[in-house]
């Protein structure tokens, strides 16, 4: 029975997310049948499975909140956000209670009768809805635009433990660096017969490397799964109203990236709701709809993964955080009053900054934007903030796709090795996947980085007249023809060239031995320091010849 | 050797119906929707089809409706899934030509019976 109980596991932690969206999307926006019908597709879903493999409080559960979904489904006018709470409620419970299944092994022996008492019970004559909404469509999530979700055909996925995955990588990261010293050996050897099998174990060793990468791919959507419910429960407590639209959640990245999207951006949904958005009768007073707009969008660009949240609330007041930054001593009232607004909007991402004498329930005290911006530096990102007063905020978070493990360690390793900033870097790769990996490793390690996609656009660039310290090409990608005009014809002649063949590219995202290999070579000042046993150096190695 | 297609959006409950199947020496296929179904259906109509009927794409009734309307189609025996002893839903599931409708969650001994009722007797003839 035990692989049906992972089953069931992994079933659910698909449709318990996927019901409290739908359910949320329709109660925002009632026109929308589908999502009704998706929300009671998946809690029968839950209901019967459970119902065999006799996880009776979870049937229980189930079974109280589709019997409240087929009546909501028949009359749907008679919906109340009571009601809407008390299904949120029961998939909650459900939720804990298969936390504490996938935990011990058993349901936890919770009461929730009064639960399902309430769910089941029949209204003589519903309380009508005190406002007539019209189909406005007040979230858009992309999951909820999107066709029903995908049937689990050929389902062929399993969860892993993330420390298996670790560990898994850290293996592999052994595995790479004994086939590295066995191609350093390489060419002393007299013997050729080693070379195509060794070649195969380079490749192997790639692939494998590859695919520890993939596995820990998730999309970015993940981040934001919960953020229509946090919103639902948040306005509905302070009496806001406000529209979600969730944008361009499909990019998949490292799963460590995501997981540390998550909590920055619950933490900024909250501050937009709590401190952006403006009260309705506010809104009203200077002429805004009083629904405010919260907009988060994702996007990929130069390597990193960018998501932005935009309200249309009251913006930042660079005045106030002025008077806030000189009443906390940390500036002089000169100094503050010569601060720019933008560089005065920076201060909000200052620990214990906050232009707000009380602290809410909701955002809590003490508790600022700094931690967003931790989270983001932790990772080797960055924050960025833009406002004007009385039109809104938008603050946008930028995070490398590299492991962060990775990066931590091309930080913390050698700083004295930390190369001055702005040594130029053209890097030459074909694959794009590789390319957003390797380019932010550089960046972290000090370079200015340009990232090129083919020898053309490399050479493009030359022509345009870009110069470059250090020269970074993929040898199979580009083809060798790349190195020896780079050598031979070009004006980057007596740039630093670095040959990826050598670093092999599936290593790259997983290992910090890129960057501080580029590094270590660059302050050495080496030419082809990292020539190829299987493709011929276009120069002998040369030292000194750069920095 | 007799053959019969489960149709289910549960990969859990797909499971559970396709070892109970298989014990009664069917051959299991299986569709998530009714539209890969129906898909499957046109391929090689099954002897037996076990029917869930809340689905995405295409729910247990309009796969019923369609797999009818198949030439051939009135063959199969269908036994419609119901989590819900509600009159109204039975007499919908048979209108729409089901042979028998069977209450979740079920077990050998009930697959084996309905399948029984609805004509498909169990000889195992192997």
């Amino acid at each position: 029975m035990d692989d049906l109980l992972d089953d069931f596991l992994l079933e659910t932690a698909d449709t318990l997310p996927t019901a409290e969206a739908e359910l949320v999307a329709w109660e925002a926006d009632p026109s929308r049948r589908a999502s009704l019908d998706a929300v009671f597709r998946c809690v029968h879903t839950v209901k019967s499975a459970s119902g065999f493999l006799h996880l009776h409080r979870i049937e229980a559960l189930a079974d109280a909140a589709e019997s409240r979904l087929a009546r909501l489904r028949e009359t749907p006018e008679a919906c109340t956000p009571e009601m809407v709470g008390l299904l949120l409620q029961a998939l909650d419970r459900i939720r804990d209670t298969v936390g504490h299944l996938e935990l011990l092994g058993v349901e936890p022996a919770d009461d929730h009768r009064a639960l399902i008492a309430a769910l089941t019970q029949v209204e003589a004559a519903p309380p009508p809805r005190e406002e007539r909404r019209e189909p406005h469509s007040p979230m858009r999530a992309a999951s909820a635009e999107a066709p029903p979700p995908e049937p689990a055909k050929p389902e062929r996925s399993v969860r892993v433990n993330l420390d298996v995955l670790d560990s898994l990588a850290d293996s592999i990261g052994h595995l790479v660096r004994t086939r590295d010293q066995m191609l350093e050996l390489l060419p002393t050897l007299r013997e050729g017969a080693l070379r195509a099998p060794l070649q195969r174990l380079s490749v192997i060793t790639g692939e494998l490397q590859d695919g520890v990468v993939r596995a820990r791919l998730q999309p970015i959507g993940a981040a934001w799964r919960a953020l229509p419910r946090t919103v639902r429960d948040l306005s509905q407590a302070l009496g806001k109203k406000v529209e979600l639209v969730l944008d361009g959640g499909s990019d998949a990245v490292d799963r460590e990236v995501v997981d540390s999207l998550k909590d920055s951006m619950a933490h900024l949904v909250r501050n937009s709701l709590d401190h952006g958005l403006e009260w309705p009768d506010e809104r009203r007073a200077v002429g805004k709809a009083e629904r405010g707009l919260i907009h988060i969008s994702a996007w990929l660009e130069d390597g990193a993964l960018a998501v932005r949240i935009v309200d249309d609330g009251r913006g930042l007041d660079a005045d106030a955080i002025r008077e806030t930054a000189a009443a906390r001593g940390w500036l002089t009232p000169a100094e503050a009053a010569a601060m720019t607004d933008a560089q005065a909007h920076r201060l909000i991402f200052v620990p214990g900054f906050s232009t707000r004498a009380e602290a809410t329930a909701v955002s809590g005290r003490g508790v600022g934007l700094d931690v967003v911006r931790t989270a983001a530096e932790r990772m080797g990102g960055r924050v960025s903030v833009r406002s004007t007063l009385g039109e809104g905020t938008a603050i946008t978070v930028r995070l490398p796709l590299v492991r962060p493990a990775a990066l931590a360690d091309t930080r913390r390793g050698e700083p004295e090795l930390q190369v001055p900033p702005l040594r130029r870097v053209l890097l030459v790769e074909e694959n794009a996947f590789f390319r957003h990996m390797m380019a932010p490793l550089l960046t972290a390690a000090g370079y200015d980085v340009t990232a090129a996609a083919s020898a053309d656009e490399a050479w493009r660039l030359h022509a345009e007249g870009s110069d470059f310290d250090v020269v970074v090409s993929d040898l199979d990608g580009t083809g060798p023809g790349f190195a020896r005009r780079l050598k031979e014809e070009s004006r980057w002649s007596a740039a630093l060239s670095v040959a990826l063949t050598d670093l092999p590219v599936g290593r790259v995202p997983v290992t910090d031995d890129f960057a501080r290999v580029v590094r270590k070579s660059d302050r050495a000042g080496l030419i082809d320091a990292l020539a190829s046993p299987f493709h011929a150096p276009a120069q002998a190695p040369a030292p000194g010849q750069a920095a | 050797m007799r053959t019969c297609l489960i149709v289910d959006d549960s990969r859990v409950i797909r499971r559970v119906a396709r070892r109970i199947l298989e014990a009664l020496d069917f051959r299991v296929e299986e569709a998530s929707d009714g539209a890969e179904a129906m898909a499957l259906c046109r391929d090689r109509l099954p002897d037996a089809v076990l029917l869930d009927w809340n689905m995405p794409v295409m729910d247990g009734l309009e796969f019923l409706h369609a797999l009818r309307r198949e030439p051939g189609g009135e063959r199969p025996i269908v036994v419609l899934c119901t989590t819900r002893n509600e009159p109204k839903h039975i007499a919908a599931a048979l209108a729409a030509g089901a042979n028998e409708y069977i209450m979740k969650p079920f077990d050998g001994d009930i697959i084996e019976a309905k399948f029984a009722e609805a004509g498909l007797p169990f000889g195992r003839t192997a």
